[in-house]
C-alpha cells in the first residue's frame, strides 16, 4: 500500500523522511538507509541492461530499517488502560521471547485512560511451535504470529481496550511492503544517509549518475534532463518511503485536471489518458465545496519518440479537451502548476 | 512465556485474577473472551483449514538425521509447505508424546527420514531411530499422508513390512538431495490429492 505521492525537486529540496516530526531533537539521531538494485552490468539504477523498449525509471528506497530485517520485521500495536509500567511490561515480554524493538512510538490519549503502543520488532530470534522460526517465516508469505499475540493478550487482558466484544485492541501484522522488497528483488546497494532536521538529500554521486544512466536506457535524444525530481510516496506504513527519479525531458509531465464531482468522472479521466499516456501518479481530492475533484497526475508518454514537456504537455491538453468522453464532466485543464516544467 | 501447555492453565489463572480483581473494568466482557481463546485453543482444525495452509511434519533422528531435516526443511518451504517436528521438549516419555500429537494434529502430511541410528551385526546394516517408527505410526494414525525417505543401508525388515504400501523413496549418501526433491514431489501431489478429495466431497 502507498499513499501521497508527491513531486520533489532533489536540487533544490531536501527529502523529509515520514519517520521523523522535524521537531524532535531526536530526528538528528535517526536511522535513514538508501537502497537501491544492484545491477551488474551498469553502475546506473536506471538501466537494467538490457535493450527493454520500455526502460525503467530508477527506484529507491528510504527506510530506518536495515536490510537484514526485512524478512522477518512486524509491527505491534495494543491500546490499553494507561497504568504505569505497561511499556515496561510489554518490551520485558518480548526481550524473554527474544524480540527485538527497532522503533517505538507511545503516547497517552483518550484523556489520558489509555496509552497507544506501537512497536516495530525484529523476530530474526522469535521461534515458537505455532509461530515457527525465522527461516520459515521469511519463507512463507502468509505467515502469523497468532501464537504471540495470543500470549500477549493473555498477559494484558486486564488493561486491553476493546473495540468490541471480540476485538482487543492489540495486533501483530507484518510489515509487507518491506518484506515483499526482498523478495522480488536481488540485491541492493546500501547507503546510510544523515539526518538534519528531519531530512536527507541524495548523494550527488547517484544524482550526477543518473542522467548517464537514462541516456543508456532512453536514447541519445534526451530533452530537458536538467532538474531531477522524486515522485515520493510512502509505504502504507511510515517507514518506508519510494523514490522514483523523473526528468520532464523522459516524456513526464504533472499537471491538474478539475471535473464536475459526479459518478464515474475520475474513471474517465483515466481512461481518456491511458490510450496514449502511463499514469504514474494520480491523486484526486473534492474541491470547490465538492463541486469538482481536482485530480493532480504525473503522466508518461507512451510514444516511442521522446518529446520535451512542453510539448507532451500542449497533446494532454488537446485530448483532454476535446475527448467527447469527458464534455460531460466539464474539464478545466491547469499546466500552471506542472512542477517538472517549472510551474 | 510459557510451554503450550502451559496456556490453559495460565488463562485460568487470569480468569480467577480477573474475577478476584474490582478495579477491572468490563469483567465479563474480558473473561468471555478469554474463553473464546480456550476453545479456540483446544479446537481441532478442520480438514479444510489443514489443508488450506499445510503443514509437513517431519520426522528424523536427533544424532544422525539433522542435516537432512535442514535441507528438507528448506525445500519443504519453498514448495510454501510449513514445517513442524517432534523436537525441542524435555520432560517424560508421556509428556513428549502428548507434545508430538499436538505438534503432527495440525499436519496433513508426513515425512519420515530415516537414517543409520543402530549398527546391526550384518555387515553394512542399520535400523533408524526408534522415535521415527513412532511417529510414522502416530502419523497414519492421525491419517496423515505418508512419505519416507531411506538411507540404502537400512535393513529391509525396519521398513518394507511396515511402509511397503506407502510411498517410500531410497537414498545414498551422494544423491539425497535428488531423492528429496522427489519426496517432496510426492508430498505436493498428495497434498493436491486431498484437496481434490475436499472439493469432491
Amino acid at each position: 500500500m502507498l499513499t501521497s505521492p508527491h513531486l520533489l525537486n532533489l536540487e533544490e529540496t531536501r527529502i523529509f523522511v515520514p519517520w521523523a516530526t522535524g521537531h524532535n531533537p531526536l530526528d538528528d539521531r535517526l536511522d535513514c538507509w538508501l537502497y537501491h538494485s544492484d545491477h551488474s552490468s551498469h553502475d546506473h539504477p536506471a538501466n537494467d541492461g538490457t535493450n527493454n523498449e520500455d526502460p525503467k525509471l530508477a527506484e529507491f528506497i528510504l527506510t530506518p530499517i536495515q536490510k537484514d530485517y526485512w524478512q522477518d520485521v512486524w509491527e505491534i500495536t495494543m491500546k490499553a488502560a494507561e497504568i504505569p509500567g505497561i511499556l515496561a511490561r510489554l518490551t520485558s515480554l518480548l526481550g524473554q521471547e527474544k524480540i527485538n524493538v527497532i522503533l517505538a512510538d507511545t503516547i497517552t490519549c483518550d484523556d489520558s485512560r489509555y496509552h497507544i503502543n506501537r512497536l516495530v520488532v525484529d523476530c530474526l530470534r522469535y521461534r515458537s511451535p505455532i509461530d515457527g522460526d525465522f527461516e520459515e517465516r521469511r519463507t512463507l508469505d502468509d505467515a502469523s504470529l497468532d501464537d504471540l499475540r495470543r500470549k500477549l493478550i493473555v498477559e494484558f487482558i486486564k488493561e486491553l481496550h476493546f473495540l468490541s466484544r471480540l476485538s482487543p485492541s492489540l495486533n501483530i501484522t507484518r510489515l509487507p511492503e518491506l518484506w515483499h522488497l526482498h523478495h522480488i528483488r536481488g540485491r541492493y546497494r546500501e547507503h546510510r544517509l544523515g539526518l538534519c532536521g528531519g531530512t536527507v538529500a541524495l548523494p550527488p554521486k547517484i544524482l550526477s549518475e543518473l542522467p548517464q544512466g537514462y541516456a543508456k536506457s532512453f536514447g541519445k535524444s534526451i530533452h530537458e534532463l536538467v532538474k531531477p525530481f522524486g515522485l515520493v510516496s510512502i509505504g502504507g506504513r511510515l517507514e518506508l518511503m519510494r523514490l522514483s527519479i523523473v526528468y520532464a525531458g523522459l516524456g513526464i509531465v504533472d499537471f491538474v485536471v478539475t471535473l464536475e464531482n459526479h459518478a464515474g468522472a475520475i474513471g474517465r479521466l483515466a481512461s481518456v489518458l491511458k490510450e496514449k499516456y502511463n499514469l504514474l501518479g494520480f491523486r484526486a481530492w473534492s474541491s470547490e465545496n465538492e463541486a469538482r475533484s481536482a485530480c493532480w497526475i504525473v503522466a508518461r508518454s507512451k510514444a516511442k519518440r521522446l518529446l520535451p514537456g512542453q510539448q507532451v504537455l500542449d497533446k494532454i491538453e488537446k485530448l483532454v479537451n476535446g475527448h467527447k468522453e469527458l464534455r460531460s464532466d466539464r474539464p478545466a485543464f491547469d499546466r500552471s502548476v506542472s512542477m517538472l516544467l517549472g510551474g | 512465556m510459557y510451554e503450550p501447555d502451559e496456556f490453559l492453565a495460565k488463562v485460568n489463572d487470569k480468569i480467577k485474577e480477573i474475577e478476584a480483581d474490582s478495579r477491572v473494568d468490563d469483567i465479563k466482557l474480558r473473561k468471555d473472551y478469554l474463553e473464546l481463546l480456550k476453545t479456540r485453543y483446544t479446537e481441532e482444525p478442520s480438514l479444510k483449514e489443514r489443508l488450506e495452509r499445510p503443514q509437513v511434519f517431519v520426522s528424523y533422528s536427533e544424532e544422525t538425521g539433522k542435516e537432512y531435516m535442514k535441507a528438507a526443511k528448506t525445500a519443504l518451504l519453498q514448495k510454501k509447505f510449513k514445517v513442524k517436528s517432534g523436537m525441542e521438549l524435555d520432560g517424560t516419555a508421556r509428556d513428549v508424546i502428548k507434545h508430538i500429537r499436538s505438534k503432527m494434529k495440525p499436519c496433513c502430511l508426513f515425512l519420515g527420514i530415516l537414517t543409520q541410528d543402530v549398527k546391526l551385526s550384518e555387515e553394512r546394516l542399520y535400523a533408524p531411530a526408534a522415535w521415527v517408527h513412532i511417529e510414522t505410526g502416530m502419523a497414519l494414525g492421525l491419517d496423515l499422508r505418508v512419505v519416507l525417505l531411506y538411507h540404502e543401508s537400512i535393513a529391509d525388515e525396519w521398513w518394507k513390512p511396515i511402509f511397503d504400501h506407502k510411498r517410500q523413496i531410497k537414498f545414498t549418501d551422494k544423491d539425497f538431495h535428488v531423492r528429496l526433491q522427489y519426496a517432496v514431489k510426492e508430498l505436493a501431489n498428495e497434498h493436491a490429492e486431498l484437496l481434490k478429495e475436499l472439493r469432491g466431497r
